[in-house]
């Protein structure tokens, strides 16, 4: 046990923070690199101001058509995006571990909060898999990497959820925790999760070009 | 008899067996601070004599230990005081004692590479 | 619901164009034609566009195509991105004729780039943008409907769209100046002049099918008393199907042509007739392609000199317009130009009951002409009209509210929209916003 925990926390971990932050780093610079060579455009019409007010059209809830149109949806989206940040950033055990480590610390959430917000990823993600397999336009576009994502999302959650009540196998669980959690942090650069990084950039550059050429709203 | 009197013989009976009971040597099974006004996961197990057998640890200031000016005192020890006594002041967080508990027992673990390093091997929920 | 994607055959469109382009392919080219065209042609917007869609369908609901064709998956933007870049990229260039057939039928004939889709995607990827880029590569593969293609040979033969020889233009707005000129003895409609306020430009049905508007846009210029010019050269026409087509080394020269004319005259600013897809062309995109920014000289669409003209008071309303209108919002110069509000005011001045339709501005569905759609002519036209019921179903709305007339300030808007109201029977009178002051604006009395 300590020679597996010693490798995921250890050399593992290491792994997931270079090829998280450098992959993650690697492909914004990549692709503002690209679009400085072909799509100069970009650059020439991006306005820091449109940009946001855009940006903030579309990290408000309800404050666009499509959100309106999509009630249940958006709230599920909202609720498992908060969550999916907030609980393992101000985790109580997360935080004693890092304090730990490299002796830095900041605020926690209450356990109870923490396993609530949980459950609601876990519960999203099943509804986010409900939905791409029941309605036909999402099934006619998912291929199996959508769901393969889905599934990297939902371990870190499930199996954090199993190893805090520690209802079963306990130290399996813990590993395949920090497992799936440094699994999830690779992927975020790499597959369909990049939409992390990508999203201000996109969003910014469409309300630019609405706001500052068309005159016009894009929410 | 009455049932004042059943009533007072139980409150003595139960004063005579509180005291005995108090003043016997308990085994330590758990590490139950009461300086942490909540518990955020449950006290850790700790059963004190058979982890010193199981780690083969003879000399008491190997946990309990004393520190002077940052170097550890030889020969002494501190069994009896609580941590909190010299790693807990009224500025510091609780996160910050939580932290040396961490330090002693876990970090320990990790370095001998034996014992308990992930949350749910100590703070186990029965 | 829609049920079903791979019961339904994939029909295809006989199309002279598109058959001869594809005899002309092999595999081999095709392979060639796309590794370049990935190389040169695409950049970071169609990386990030491709690589981030999360396949979360909600932009399937701002398509008229989808929407219309009961929720048929195909049909939803995304679908299509699936269907076209979505085998491209994975296959590497690696298709069959049959596959680029598919490709050149939903790239020019399902989706009129018309940009809806963008406010509907929580990233803003625009699907129009990629849908152009698939155009791009039919046009370098050579497989391209007959009809459009045919256009753009006329663009880059006569400069304007519609084979018009340069006297014929020139005929065509003498015999409107002296038709206006029975109702207005003095008005000119002056050829050449230097130094003008306005070069205004149209497109090149209005001389060939529509020439009502050049006799009212002479009325409305000369009643103004603005100092305005023509052209008696190429350069008039202000419409770009190569910019539809994927042409965009002849959408250059087109917009070189119409901006050096303008020049040439030395006008301060160019005044367009009410059309959508020009002003996307020389507002927005043909400029670009040149290395402007912005345009080089100020261009003001009809709608926002109509409405310029009615607050300076320099075109007075002798009398509301009496039968209640609706007001259909052409995509390019209102997702593409912000003119919905300005569009509203002039219809404040002149009409006397206005009824919204339902969506409405930057909401509004677009009219399933635009494009180059109807451009692409008689084969798809079923595709185009049932593709867009819920337009149909958006103007009977209206129509039940009591709006008999549909005001549309943009030429394809009034192609689609007249198919669609003929094919479901609604019964509407279509109308320019031109139209609306012609009839209602004070004219000089004579003298």
């Amino acid at each position: 046990m300590h020679l597996i925990y010693n490798f995921v926390a250890g050399p593992l971990l290491w792994l997931t923070v270079i090829v998280f932050f450098g992959g993650s780093i690697y492909r914004i610079l990549s692709i503002l690199k690209m679009a400085h060579q072909k799509d100069i455009a970009v650059y020439a019409y991006f306005n820091p101001f449109y940009a946001l007010r855009s940006v903030f059209h579309w990290i408000i809830p309800f404050a666009n058509e499509s959100m309106k149109k999509h009630p249940l949806l958006t709230i599920v989206s909202f609720a498992f995006h908060i969550c999916l940040f907030l609980a393992p950033l101000f985790l109580f055990a997360h935080i004693i571990l890092i304090k730990q480590s490299c002796n830095i610390s900041w605020g926690y959430i209450p356990d109870i909060v923490a396993d609530i917000m949980t459950v609601m990823v876990i519960l999203s993600c099943i509804f986010f898999l409900i939905r791409r397999i029941r309605i036909p336009e999402i099934h006619y576009l998912s291929t199996r990497s959508d769901y393969i994502v889905l599934a990297i999302v939902a371990a870190p959650f499930i199996t954090g959820f199993l190893a805090y009540h520690q209802w079963v196998a306990y130290d399996i669980i813990s590993i395949l925790h920090i497992l799936s959690g440094e699994i999830m942090l690779m992927c975020i650069p790499f597959t369909k999760l990049n939409h992390a990084l990508f999203f201000f950039l996109t969003r910014g550059y469409m309300g630019s070009e609405f706001g500052k050429v068309r005159h016009s709203r894009d929410w | 008899m009455k049932i004042k009197n059943w009533i007072g013989i139980g409150i003595i009976i139960s004063l005579i067996f509180a005291t005995v009971y108090g003043f016997s040597q308990e085994e330590i099974t758990q590490l139950h601070d009461s300086t942490f006004k909540t518990h955020i996961r449950p006290p850790a197990q700790f059963a004190h004599d058979q982890h010193n057998d199981t780690a083969q640890i003879a000399d008491c200031s190997t946990c309990h230990h004393v520190y002077e000016h940052g170097k550890k005192g030889e020969g002494e020890s501190s069994e009896g005081q609580p941590c909190s006594q010299c790693h807990f002041n009224q500025d510091d967080n609780a996160l910050e004692l939580i932290n040396i508990y961490h330090k002693q027992c876990r970090g320990c673990h990790l370095e001998k590479k034996a014992g308990p390093v992930l949350c749910g091997g100590c703070h186990q929920r029965k | 619901m829609y049920e079903g994607v791979k019961a339904e055959a994939d029909h295809k469109i006989d199309d002279a164009g598109i058959d001869s382009g594809i005899q002309a392919l092999t595999d081999k080219k095709i392979e060639s034609v796309i590794t370049k065209f990935l190389k040169s042609e695409t950049g970071a917007r169609f990386k990030v566009y491709t690589d981030i869609c999360v396949h979360c369908g909600l932009c399937a609901d701002a398509c008229h195509f989808f929407l219309s064709n009961d929720r048929n998956p195909k049909f939803s933007p995304s679908g299509k991105v699936k269907q076209t870049i979505g085998e491209i990229v994975a296959k590497k260039g690696k298709v069959n004729s049959e596959f680029i057939w598919k490709l050149a039928e939903i790239a020019f004939t399902e989706c009129n780039v018309c940009k809806r889709c963008v406010m509907y995607c929580p990233f803003g990827i625009d699907v129009a943008y990629l849908m152009l880029t698939m155009r791009r590569l039919c046009h370098q593969l050579g497989v391209v409907p007959q009809n459009i293609q045919d256009t753009a040979h006329s663009h880059s033969a006569t400069f304007n769209q519609m084979w018009i020889k340069e006297d014929e233009w020139i005929d065509s707005l003498q015999w409107q100046e002296e038709e206006a000129r029975e109702e207005l003895p003095k008005l000119r409609i002056p050829l050449e002049k230097q130094g003008a306020d306005i070069f205004y430009s149209v497109i090149g049905p209005e001389p060939k099918f529509r020439a009502q508007l050049l006799y009212q846009a002479a009325v409305i210029m000369n009643t103004a008393g603005v100092d305005w010019t023509m052209p008696a050269t190429p350069g008039w026409d202000n419409s770009d199907m190569c910019m539809y087509t994927g042409d965009y080394e002849m959408m250059g020269r087109l917009k070189r042509s119409h901006f050096e004319t303008a020049m040439r005259l030395k006008a301060k600013r160019i005044v367009m007739g009410e059309c959508g897809h020009a002003f996307r062309s020389v507002y927005d995109v043909g400029n670009r392609f040149l290395g402007w920014k912005m345009p080089p000289i100020p261009i003001t669409h009809a709608v926002a000199f109509y409405h310029e003209l009615l607050i300076a008071k320099k075109i007075k309303i002798a009398h509301l317009f009496e039968e209640p209108v609706t007001f259909h919002d052409p995509c390019n110069i209102v997702r593409g130009g912000g003119l919905h509000e300005i569009a509203r005011e002039v219809i404040r001045y002149t009409c006397k009951t206005f009824i919204e339709m339902i969506p409405n501005r930057e909401h509004n569905y677009c009219c399933s002409a635009g494009g180059g759609l109807i451009n692409c002519g008689a084969p798809y036209k079923m595709k185009r009209v049932e593709g867009n019921r819920v337009k149909a179903e958006q103007l009977k709305e209206a129509k039940k509210k009591g709006a008999n007339i549909v005001i549309a300030p943009c030429h394809n808007c009034h192609g689609g929209l007249e198919d669609i109201i003929h094919h479901y029977g609604l019964d509407m009178k279509l109308k320019f916003l031109g139209d609306i002051i012609y009839e209602t604006m004070e004219k000089p009395e004579d003298e």
